[in-house]
C-alpha cells in the first residue's frame, strides 16, 4: 500500500471521542449478557435442548400452576443442574418467553459497541434512526421465516401442547419420498395452473380493456372506474356473491346460459370445472387493476412515435404490435412478476368458494399448507412444505426476472 | 311449554344446585364474582333461546356472568380453539362438534370432568352410555352432551300419503324405494330424486356403511373400505346415481342446495341431521316426515351416531374459570334446560329422566315426527374415537366423490384408499 494511499485513508478514518470508546465498550458488555441470557432461552424453550429439558420443565409445571390459580410463579431452579446457579422461576420464565427479543437486543447492542469504534457520532445518530425499524424488521419477518424452518425439524401438532422434539429430516422425507410427495406434486401443478390463468387474464384482459378505455373523456373515466371497483371490493365478501353466481342449480350464470339453450356444469362441485369456477372470481377482481397499471403505461408512449409510424404507412395492428407492446414491456414485467407472486400464494378466495375441493381439485399450495396445520394438526409438515414452497417461490422469482432482465427494453 | 313454566323449573333446578352447592363447598366452588366467556356456533335463529338461558342464569346467581361470543362454524371454534391454546388465551367454555372430544381428549386439552361430577355428585348416568361414551376419552369425561342431534332421512310425508311410498327399513328395501319415490321426465332426465346423499360430510351416510360392517377404522389400525361388502355398497350407490334415482350432495353450497331441492319437490327424500327438523319444517309448503336411517342388509342392526354439539372447558384456563364453566356447564346440560333447548331447537332431549313427564309428552305431541326417532335413540352410538379418524374419513368422503361424481372405478379407487388411509394410521 503506497503512502498516499495510507494518508487519504487515515484522513477519511473518524475521530473517536472517548465517551464513543466508553459507550462501545459498556454497549459490548451489556450485548454479550443479553445475546448470552436471550440464547440460553431460546435453547431452553424453543429449541428444547435435552441437557436443558429438567429446568424448562420445573419452569413449565410452574407456569401451568401459576396460570390455573392466578399466582405469581414462585421458586427457583438451578441453571447448571440441581442446586447450581439459582435463580428464580419467574425470571427464567421471562426470559424462556421473550428469548428471541432478548438475544436479538444484545445482537443489536453488540453491533453497536462495533458502530461506535468505527463510526463517526454523525453517522452513529443516522444508524439509530433506522435501527428500530431495522430492529422489528428481523423480528417480524425474518425471525418467523427461521422459526419455520425450526419447526418442520420437528414433530409439532397444533394439539399437543407438550414440548416439541426434533425429529431431523422426517418431514422432508414424507415429503419427497413418502405420501406427501403424490399430494405436493398434485397442489404445486393446480397452483401453477391457476398461475398461468391468472396471469393470462391480468395481461390479456388487463391489455385489452386498456386499449379500449384509453380515451380521456368523462364518460370514459366513469367506466374505467367501474371495471377497477372490484379491487376494492374484499375477497372474501365477493368470493361469497361468486358462489351463488356459480351456483349450478339456482346461479345466475347457469341461469342465463340456459337462455341460450346451454345446460351450464355445477361450477363449484365439479372437479373438472371447480378452478374455471374460481378464475371467473379471479379475472373479475384483476382485469381492471392491470387496466389501469397499463392505461398509465399506454399514456406515457409518446405520440410521436406513432405519427412516424403512421407516416411510414403502418397500420393500427402494426404500431400495435411494433410500438405498444415493446413500449410495455416494463410494465407487463412488473405486472407479470406481482401477478406470479400473489396467484402462487392464493388462498382466501379458494378457501372461501371450495375450501380446496370437490376432492382436491382446487387444492392450491396454501390451502394444503392451511388445511395440513388446521384439518389435519400436523403443523411440523405444513412448516416443511412451506419452506419448500418458499424455495420454489424464491427461485422461481428470480429466473423470471433474470430472464425479463434480458428480454425487456426500458427505451420509454 | 310456557317461557313462565321454565323459569319456574329452572328456578327450582338452581336452588335444588344451591344446595348442592352448598353441601358440596369444594374447592370447585365459585366464591367471587367472575365473567366468563363461551365461545360457541349457534346461529342467528338461535340467539334468542341462547340469550333467555344465560339471563335466566344470571337471575338466578350474582357471581357469574356469562359472555357468549359466536366464533362460526365448529371447524372455525377447533381452529380458533387451537390458536388460542397455543396462545394461553382461552375461553373457559367452548362448543365442539361431537367428532371433537376424542381427539382433544387425546391431546390432553380439555379440563377432565370427573372430579367436578363427584365433587357436585352430579347426575351423569342420566345421559345414557353412548353420549356418556361420546363426550369422554379413555374412560374420563372430558366434555358434556349438549345439543344431540343423528342422522335421519327427511321426506315428503303428503307425497308419501298419496304414492303409497313406505321408507325402507333396510339396505336392501333401499332400491325399491328408490325406484317409486324417482320420477322422470319426458326425455329421461330426473324430475324428482328418489334421496338425496349429503356428501359434504361422512357423518350423513356413513352408517350405511357401519350397519353392514364396513368399518373405516378398525381396531387393529387398518381399514376395510375395500372390503367385498363395501364395494357392494359403494357399487349400489353409484348405480343409484348414475341412473339418476339418487344425488349426491357434495362440494360448495351443497347442504342448502340439497335443502332448498327438497323444498321445491326435487327430491322426495334426503339424508341430514335430526338437528334441522325446524327449519325443515318451516321451510315446507307440505307435512315433513323423519325416518330413522336404513338398518344393515339384514335388518339386524340399526345403528346411527351421536351428532351435535358438546360442551368443553379448556384445561388452559385458570381455576376460577373452570369453577364457574362448570356451574355454567352444570345449568345448561340440566334436564329442564335440555328439554327447553330441544322444544325450540331440533336437537334432542339427551337426558333420560326427561322422558316421562308430562312437558315431554307435551313436546312429542308437538313434534310427531320425532316420535319415530327418539323410540330409535338406543341405537345411537358414539362416533368413532380414533384421534384420525376425521382425516380418514374425509379421505374416505373425497374417494366416494371422485367415483359417484367424476366416473373413477369403484375398486381401484376403494385399493388406492384403502392403503392411503393404512398409511394414515400408521403415521398417526
Amino acid at each position: 500500500m503506497s503512502i498516499e494511499t495510507r494518508v487519504k485513508r487515515a484522513a477519511n478514518r473518524p475521530h473517536i471521542t472517548k465517551p464513543a470508546r466508553i459507550a462501545s465498550v459498556v454497549l459490548f458488555i451489556f450485548g454479550i449478557i443479553l445475546f448470552v441470557v436471550g440464547s440460553y432461552g431460546y435453547l431452553a424453550g424453543d429449541l428444547n435442548l435435552e441437557s436443558l429439558q429438567p429446568i424448562a420443565n420445573e419452569v413449565y409445571a410452574a407456569r401451568k400452576e401459576a396460570r390455573a390459580f392466578e399466582t405469581p410463579i414462585t421458586g427457583t431452579v438451578g441453571l447448571f443442574g440441581e442446586g447450581r446457579f439459582p435463580v428464580p422461576i419467574a425470571l427464567l420464565s421471562i426470559v424462556m418467553n421473550n428469548a428471541i427479543i432478548i438475544a436479538l437486543v444484545g445482537i443489536t447492542f453488540l453491533f453497536n459497541a462495533v458502530m461506535f469504534r468505527i463510526q463517526s457520532w454523525e453517522r452513529m445518530k443516522d444508524l439509530f434512526c433506522v435501527e428500530p425499524a431495522l430492529f422489528f424488521f428481523l423480528l417480524f419477518v425474518y425471525y418467523p421465516i427461521v422459526d419455520l424452518v425450526r419447526i418442520s425439524f420437528t414433530d409439532m401438532r397444533m394439539l399437543v401442547t407438550d414440548p416439541q422434539k426434533f425429529i431431523g429430516f422426517k418431514n422432508y422425507e414424507w415429503l419427497f419420498l413418502r405420501s406427501g410427495w403424490e399430494r405436493f406434486s398434485e397442489s404445486l401443478m393446480i397452483t401453477f395452473r391457476y398461475t398461468f390463468w391468472e396471469i393470462f387474464i391480468t395481461l390479456v384482459g388487463g391489455m385489452l380493456l386498456a386499449l379500449l378505455f384509453n380515451r380521456m373523456s368523462k364518460s370514459f373515466n366513469a367506466m374505467r372506474a367501474v371495471v377497477f371497483m372490484p379491487k376494492y371490493i374484499a375477497v372474501s365478501t365477493s368470493a361469497v356473491v361468486f358462489i351463488w353466481i356459480l351456483n349450478g342449480n339456482y346461479g345466475i350464470l347457469n341461469y342465463i346460459l340456459s337462455t341460450f339453450g346451454i345446460k351450464g356444469p355445477n361450477w363449484l362441485v365439479e372437479a373438472k370445472y371447480a378452478l374455471t369456477g374460481i378464475l371467473f372470481l379471479t379475472g373479475w377482481r384483476v382485469v381492471g387493476y392491470a387496466m389501469m397499471i397499463y392505461l398509465s403505461a399506454m399514456q406515457g408512449i409518446p405520440r410521436d412515435y406513432y405519427e412516424a409510424a403512421a407516416i411510414d404507412g403502418a397500420d393500427a395492428v402494426h404500431r400495435f404490435r411494433y410500438i405498444t407492446i415493446p413500449m410495455l414491456g416494463p410494465t407487463t414485467l412488473f405486472l407479470f412478476v406481482t401477478t406470479f407472486i400473489a396467484s402462487m400464494k392464493v388462498f382466501q378466495s379458494v378457501d372461501v368458494m371450495t375450501g380446496g375441493g370437490p376432492g382436491t381439485a382446487t387444492n392450491v399450495m396454501v390451502q394444503w399448507i392451511y388445511n395440513l396445520s388446521f384439518s389435519d394438526f400436523r403443523a411440523a409438515r405444513s412448516a416443511a412444505v412451506s419452506v419448500v414452497f418458499f424455495f420454489i417461490l424464491l427461485i422461481a422469482t428470480a429466473v423470471t426476472m433474470r430472464w425479463s432482465s434480458k428480454s425487456v427494453s426500458y427505451d420509454s | 311449554m310456557s317461557k313462565r313454566t321454565i323459569s319456574l323449573v329452572l328456578a327450582v333446578v338452581l336452588m335444588l344446585s344451591a344446595v348442592g352447592i352448598a353441601a358440596a363447598a369444594s374447592k370447585y366452588d365459585v366464591t367471587e364474582p367472575i365473567t366468563i366467556t363461551w365461545w360457541h356456533a349457534h346461529e342467528d335463529q338461535l340467539t334468542p333461546y341462547l340469550n333467555y338461558m344465560i339471563d335466566r342464569f344470571h337471575e338466578q346467581q350474582s357471581l357469574i356472568k356469562v359472555e357468549p361470543v359466536y366464533i362460526g362454524s365448529y371447524t372455525e371454534i377447533n381452529t380458533q380453539l387451537i390458536a388460542a391454546i397455543a396462545s394461553g388465551e382461552v375461553p373457559a367454555l367452548a362448543t365442539a362438534n361431537t367428532s371433537y372430544p376424542a381427539a382433544y381428549g387425546a391431546a390432553g386439552i380439555t379440563e377432565i370432568l370427573d372430579p367436578y361430577i363427584e365433587a357436585y355428585n352430579f347426575d351423569i348416568a342420566d345421559f345414557g352410555e353412548g353420549l356418556i361414551k361420546s363426550t369422554s376419552y379413555n374412560g374420563q369425561q372430558v366434555a358434556l352432551p349438549y345439543l344431540i342431534s343423528t342422522q335421519v332421512m327427511y321426506f315428503n310425508k303428503d307425497m308419501a300419503d298419496a304414492e303409497g311410498i313406505e321408507m325402507p327399513k333396510t339396505f336392501d328395501e333401499f332400491e325399491a324405494f328408490l325406484e317409486k319415490a324417482t320420477l322422470f321426465n319426458e326425455d329421461g332426465t330426473t324430475k324428482r330424486y328418489g334421496t338425496v346423499f349429503g356428501g359434504w360430510d361422512y357423518w350423513y351416510y356413513e352408517t350405511l356403511f357401519k350397519n353392514n360392517e364396513v368399518w373405516t377404522v378398525l381396531d387393529d389400525e387398518t381399514t376395510d373400505v375395500n372390503s367385498e361388502m363395501s364395494i357392494y355398497i359403494t357399487t349400489k350407490m353409484k348405480e343409484w346415481i348414475d341412473k339418476g334415482y339418487a344425488y349426491y350432495a357434495y362440494g360448495t353450497g351443497a347442504s342448502p342446495n340439497m335443502r332448498q331441492l327438497f323444498w321445491d319437490g326435487g327430491a322426495f327424500s334426503v339424508f341430514h341431521t335430526s338437528s334441522l327438523y325446524d327449519t325443515y319444517v318451516q321451510n315446507s309448503d307440505f307435512e315433513v316426515g323423519m325416518a330413522w336411517l336404513p338398518g344393515s342388509i339384514d335388518g339386524t342392526r340399526f345403528m346411527s351416531e351421536v351428532g351435535g354439539a358438546a360442551i368443553l372447558i379448556p384445561a388452559a384456563a385458570t381455576q376460577r374459570q373452570k369453577n364457574a364453566a362448570w356451574q355454567f356447564l352444570m345449568f345448561m346440560a340440566s334436564p329442564e334446560v335440555n328439554l327447553y333447548w330441544a322444544d325450540q331447537t331440533g336437537y334432542f332431549p339427551t337426558r333420560a329422566s326427561v322422558m316421562g313427564t308430562p312437558e315431554y309428552e307435551e313436546y312429542l305431541n308437538r313434534k310427531p315426527a320425532m316420535k319415530d326417532i327418539v323410540a330409535m335413540s338406543g341405537w345411537i352410538n358414539p362416533r368413532n374415537q380414533h384421534p384420525a379418524y376425521d382425516t380418514v374419513a374425509n379421505e374416505w368422503r373425497h374417494a366416494l366423490a371422485r367415483i359417484f361424481n367424476e366416473g373413477a372405478p369403484v375398486k381401484e379407487t376403494l385399493d388406492k384408499l384403502a392403503s392411503d388411509i393404512e398409511e394414515i394410521l400408521e403415521d398417526f
